[in-house]
């Protein structure tokens, strides 16, 4: 397990250096948080319900992390290199799991962005309540990790 | 340590490799050579476990860990360094002394001065060099080299030779290549590919 971990902060930390020199992944999950809460500013109609606006955010999130998702083997595709990770003496799985860690703090960045614009642009108000929201934030990042992870597994197992 | 039975591969309907079968035995170094098409990098990448054989039999006795692997490809991350490449790798395979072998490898492989700079900011032939210290970090029973000699410079294939004739009989390798005359002394076996 020690080993296990040991492998997947390594290949985790390597995710996050090549975001910091190839600067991939971020910018794009950034801009398309931002650019879809421009959007939504404009096409809600003003008196909106609130609910609709928080339902709005976590569209907003779900498809920032996919585009993330979709983005998080760009090196390994563009470059040939999944042969030289599946060649290495580590577990599989920690491959996937590495991009999920890497993937889930590029999401977290988003949403630091993404939550002051909801609560300040779009109009949904979190100002009474902002520990219960980011609480779930929290919530659902733990559980967009472990979907991630699963569905990694199911791939490399298939 | 390597024993193929009947080994064939195909894509969709076409055939790559058809009916194969060769030994390789411990220390031994196996030159495969066919013209383009013929399954040379098929056949290497079967044996190195990147690719499944469609039948036949494969066995290949070292795991993943002890072997060392040049594609076509360089196989190393073009932002880092290649100091941090081969470190990446190093703390992967569990290389013992790590940075002392890199050092090492580095400066056989005339790249320690540019240890610091990126992997996109490499000639073609350093990037070849860098793949074959990457493949040579954890020092591999089994070495598996496709094309080795290809973007090397008069230098760089004179230091391969070297480095070929100095783990002849201590290491098993299989090697692909154009150029089979170059590596004739040193082979116990060639295997042609049509």
């Amino acid at each position: 397990m020690r080993r296990y971990l040991g492998d997947t902060v390594v290949l985790a930390r390597k995710d996050l250096r090549l975001e910091l020199r190839a600067r991939d992944t971020l910018p794009a999950m950034l801009l398309f948080v931002l650019a879809i809460f421009a959007v939504f500013h404009f096409a809600l109609p003003s008196g909106s319900s609130r609910l609709a606006e928080l339902g709005l955010l976590w569209v907003a999130i779900v498809f920032t992390a996919l585009l993330g998702l979709g983005r998080a083997f760009v090196a390994e595709r563009e470059q040939g290199l999944l042969d030289a990770l599946v060649l290495a003496p580590c577990d599989r799985s920690a491959i996937w799991l590495a991009k999920g860690i890497a993937t889930f703090a590029f999401l977290a960045v988003a949403e630091i962005v993404a939550l002051p614009i909801v609560i300040g642009g779009v109009g949904a108000s979190v100002a009474g309540s902002p520990g219960k929201y980011l609480g779930f934030l929290a919530l659902y990042d733990a559980i967009f990790a472990l979907l991630a992870w699963a569905s990694f597994e199911y791939v490399v197992t298939e | 340590m390597i024993a193929a039975r009947g080994l064939s591969k195909r894509y969709g309907f076409k055939r790559v490799l058809e009916g194969l079968t060769f030994d390789l035995e411990r220390g031994g170094f196996l030159v495969v050579t066919g013209p383009n098409g013929a399954g040379k990098t098929t056949l290497l990448r079967m044996c190195a476990g990147l690719a499944i054989p469609s039948s036949g039999t494969l066995e290949v006795e070292p795991d993943r860990s002890a072997i060392g692997f040049l594609g076509h490809e360089p196989l190393v991350y073009l932002e880092l360094t290649a100091l941090e490449n081969l470190d990446l790798y190093g703390r992967l395979y569990r290389v013992p002394e790590r940075r002392e072998r890199i050092g090492m490898l580095l400066e056989r492989f005339g790249l320690w001065e540019a240890r610091r700079e990126r992997a996109s900011a490499f000639s073609r032939g350093q990037l070849q060099r860098l793949a074959l210290c990457r493949a040579l970090l954890h020092k591999p029973e089994l070495l598996i080299l496709d094309e080795p000699f290809s973007g090397l410079d008069a230098d760089g294939a004179e230091l391969l030779d070297r480095e070929l004739a100095g783990m002849r009989g201590q290491r098993t390798l299989l090697v692909a290549t154009h150029d089979p005359e170059r590596v004739a002394p040193l082979q116990s076996g060639r295997l042609a590919l049509a």
